[in-house]
């Protein structure tokens, strides 16, 4: 009975500063780990932002999470600062917008946007550094650099939405039901 | 939904994307600084550093156990390489002291007292994703670091310096294809452009293109830096002469080069800040 309680103002509070503490951490960490490794690897920020514009039901939030995650690829990944920055912002706009009025909130969906977002910026980012310039000769850019990152993002992906849901599930708004009588003419026994 | 493009929230998203793009437009015209990133960087640099260290701790500790066979072979194979170099070093030594003498005599002065080298550098982070293995120091403008430095390791050349902030900068290695360099070889002066490709880059090898048809260029030989662009100093090891094949057009050779710097493994670098004949022959863009 005690965990279905509403809770407290301040419990409300306290837990929306855990939840955002543990996003920054999950970006942060994301980060550290796609600079440290110095090998391929997933481009984390993609499912990071797509999951703040499905959890997050805010565009505005979502944008600008986006616009954050955007921001970090490009800093992790040695890209012109602003290039995914700007296209995440969009994306994530657009797909919040998506969540909160035509799509319903499962992994299927978001495996389906995370997916679409993911390879638009993969073959945006090949042609704009690579394909542009004739520096991939060969493909092999593109099969190992574009291609193979692309599929580790969607199938780290799942892992990030669990994250995601366990952090919102714990710390994030409960639904609470109220029941309000009509009428005063009630008779109670 | 239609609502929302007409809302103030869509108006501050609108606002905050042209800013942004502007911000972009600015980093692309002052392609040698980038203030955006250096930002990320600079508040990431001690975890990353920390992060990289055990990393390496890591990695080291795992190698001894899953490694264990290949270093036993590794270990009989060096010591029979030990014995090889006793002989060697013998000779050195004699050749050594003949040089020393010889230096005195002629009055040579040192090897490259032009030189002005950075505080040793500690590689804080590596580009992810990138097929020419990129990475960032901890040294930037304020330790006399700028664009277009040399870096190098004591073994060899490693790349260039392509971005400078105040506390970091990012190198370009010799496996970017956007770092040719100048070179010949130090036996018989057979001159060539050592460049690379996402191919070569990925066995950790370079390529030295337009070496004239007749040259006598050998398994072997030692290629070093020729100086002439101004962007390298003068006879800086690149690499050994791995294999040399004739170019389909039939009029001139090249030779793959394995760099004598561990590029891919390397953790600290040095940058020369300063040589005799730095940026001579060569002309920003």
């Amino acid at each position: 009975m005690k965990k279905n309680r509403p809770l407290t103002l301040k419990e409300k509070r306290r837990n929306l500063v855990i939840k955002w503490l543990l996003y920054l951490l999950v970006m942060a960490v994301s980060f550290v780990i796609m600079t440290v490794s110095g090998s391929i690897i997933p481009l984390f920020h993609i499912p990071i932002a797509i999951c703040f514009a499905i959890y997050e039901k805010n565009e505005l939030t979502a944008s600008f999470m986006g616009l954050l995650c955007g921001l970090f690829t490009d800093a992790a990944c040695g890209k012109l600062f602003g290039f995914n920055g700007v296209l995440l912002t969009v994306v994530c706009m657009v797909a919040s917008l998506l969540f909160l009025y035509v799509l319903r909130h499962n992994i299927v969906n978001f495996l389906i946007v995370n997916s679409a977002t993911t390879i638009i910026l993969g073959l945006l980012d090949y042609l704009f550094f690579y394909a542009m310039w004739s520096t991939d000769v060969n493909g092999r850019i593109f099969v190992f650099y574009t291609l193979l990152p692309m599929a580790l993002t969607i199938a780290v992906s799942p892992f990030i939405w669990v994250a995601f849901r366990l952090i919102n599930k714990r710390f994030g708004p409960r639904r609470e039901h109220f029941m309000a009588e009509q009428s005063d003419d009630i008779v109670r026994e | 939904m239609r609502d929302f493009f007409y809302s103030k929230k869509f108006k501050v998203i609108v606002c905050v994307l042209a800013l942004l793009i502007g911000v972009t437009l600015y980093t692309v015209k002052e392609s040698s600084s980038d203030p955006g990133n250096s930002v990320i960087a600079k508040v990431f640099a001690p975890v990353q550093k920390l992060a990289t260290n055990i990393k390496n701790e890591v990695e080291e500790s795992l190698s001894v156990i899953t490694n264990a066979k290949q270093y036993y072979e590794d270990n009989k194979q060096l010591r029979a390489q030990l014995d090889e170099l006793y002989v060697q070093i013998i000779d050195y030594e004699k050749l050594k002291n003949e040089n020393e003498q010889l230096r005195k005599v002629i009055g040579l002065k040192e090897d490259f007292p032009d030189y002005e080298f950075s505080p040793p550098c500690q590689i804080i982070s590596k580009t992810a994703n990138d097929p020419f293995g990129s990475f960032i120091i901890d040294k930037g403008t304020t330790d006399g670091v700028s664009v277009y430095d040399p870096v190098i390791t004591d073994t060899g050349l490693v790349g260039i310096i392509t971005k400078a902030s105040t506390t970091y900068s990012r190198v370009t290695t010799i496996f970017s294809p956007d770092v040719p360099v100048g070179a010949y070889c130090i036996r018989n002066d057979t001159t060539g452009i050592v460049e690379c490709d996402a191919e070569l880059a990925a066995e950790g090898v370079c390529r030295m293109k337009y070496i004239e048809k007749d040259s006598d260029l050998k398994k072997g030989d030692i290629i070093v830096t020729s100086g002439n662009s101004g962007l390298f100093p003068k006879d800086r090891v690149i690499g050994i002469v791995e294999d040399i094949y004739i170019e389909e057009s039939g009029l001139s050779k090249t030779a793959v080069i394995k760099p004598v710097a561990d590029i891919k493994n390397i953790q600290s670098v040095f940058v020369i800040t300063s040589f005799n004949g730095q940026g001579e022959n060569y002309e920003e863009e």
